[in-house]
C-alpha cells in the first residue's frame, strides 16, 4: 500500500512539472510587456525590471505592494493560482493582467 | 502669468526662436537635461516638506527617486563623452520660472498647496516632452546622447499620467 502511494505521489509530481511553465514579463520603457499574460495555474510568472528607475507590482495605488521596489536588473516571481490586474504603485498609468487559460482551467477543475 | 501660461510661455520662446534651436549643442542638451531633472527634484523636496497628502507625498518621491536616476545617468553619459553642460537661454528660461514657482510653492499650504505643486507638475511634464521631442531629441548629435534622450521619455510620460491622475482626483 505504502509502494502504491509513494507510486501515485511520483505520478502527481511528474504531472506537476510537465504542466508548469515560467513566463517572464519585463519592465522596460515604464511598460509591461506583455502587458496582459495568458497562463494555466501554477505556472510561475517573474517580472524583470529593465528601466533606471524604479518599479514595483502592487494589486492597487493604495495597497501594500507585492514585491519590493525592483531597481534595474532586479525580479520578483509568483506562482499563479488566480487571475488579477496590476499595476507599478510608484507609476499607476502601468498596468498589466494576469489572465488565466480557460481551456486549462476546465480541465483541471474536472479532475 | 501664471505657472502654466509661463512655461507654456517657455517652450514658445524656445521654438520660435530659430537660432537657439539651430545652435543648440550637445553640451547645451546636456545643460537642459540637468537643468531640467534638478528643477523637478527641488520641486519634490519642497512638497514633502510642505504637503500632508499622502498621494501628493508618494508622487513626490517618486519625482525625486526617478529624477535622480536620470540625472545620474544623463551625467555619468556626458562624462563619459567628455561633454561639459553649457547654458543657453532655455536653461536661463527654465531656471527663473522655477525660481518664481518655488517662491509660490514656499508661500502655501494645506490643498492650496497640493494643487499649485501638482498643476505645476502638469505643466513642466508637458513642457519638458515637448522640448525633448521637438528640439532635443532632433539636435542631438552624439548617438548615445540621443539614444538616451529617448529612453527617457517614457518616464515623463508616465509622470505626467501620474500628475494628471491626481489633477483629476483633486477636482
Amino acid at each position: 500500500m505504502r509502494r502504491i502511494s509513494l507510486i501515485l505521489l511520483c505520478l502527481v509530481n511528474v504531472d506537476i512539472l510537465a504542466e508548469t511553465k515560467h513566463h517572464q514579463v519585463a519592465i522596460t520603457g515604464f511598460e509591461f510587456i506583455p502587458k496582459v499574460l495568458m497562463v494555466n495555474k501554477g505556472d510561475r510568472v517573474t517580472w524583470v525590471n529593465n528601466d533606471i528607475a524604479k518599479h514595483n507590482i502592487s494589486l492597487n495605488a493604495n495597497a501594500h505592494p507585492l514585491s519590493e521596489d525592483l531597481a534595474k536588473g532586479e525580479q520578483f516571481s509568483v506562482l499563479i493560482t488566480n487571475r488579477f490586474a496590476y499595476l507599478c504603485g510608484l507609476h499607476p498609468s502601468m498596468t498589466g493582467k494576469i489572465m488565466i487559460e480557460s481551456k486549462n482551467e476546465q480541465s483541471k477543475s474536472s479532475r | 502669468m501664471t505657472a502654466c501660461t509661463s512655461l507654456a510661455f517657455v517652450v514658445a520662446c524656445s521654438n520660435t526662436d530659430q537660432n537657439t534651436q539651430a545652435e543648440l549643442s550637445d553640451a547645451n542638451i546636456a545643460a537642459i537635461v540637468v537643468g531640467a531633472n534638478n528643477i523637478d527634484i527641488s520641486a519634490g523636496r519642497i512638497a514633502l516638506k510642505r504637503s500632508q497628502n499622502p498621494k501628493v507625498r508618494k508622487f513626490a518621491q517618486t519625482m525625486i527617486d526617478d529624477h535622480t536616476s536620470v540625472l545620474n545617468a544623463a551625467v555619468a553619459l556626458v562624462t563619459r563623452l567628455g561633454v561639459t553642460p553649457v547654458n543657453n537661454d532655455l536653461v536661463t528660461m527654465l531656471d527663473e520660472q522655477s525660481k518664481r514657482h518655488e517662491a509660490v510653492l514656499n508661500s502655501l499650504t494645506g490643498t492650496e498647496f497640493d494643487k499649485a505643486y501638482i498643476d505645476h507638475e502638469v505643466a513642466y511634464h508637458e513642457t519638458v516632452i515637448t522640448v525633448i521631442e521637438s528640439q532635443l531629441i532632433p539636435g542631438a548629435n552624439n548617438q548615445e546622447l540621443k539614444d538616451t534622450l529617448v529612453s527617457v521619455l517614457p518616464a515623463f510620460k508616465a509622470h505626467l499620467k501620474h500628475c494628471q491622475m491626481i489633477q483629476a482626483s483633486q477636482s
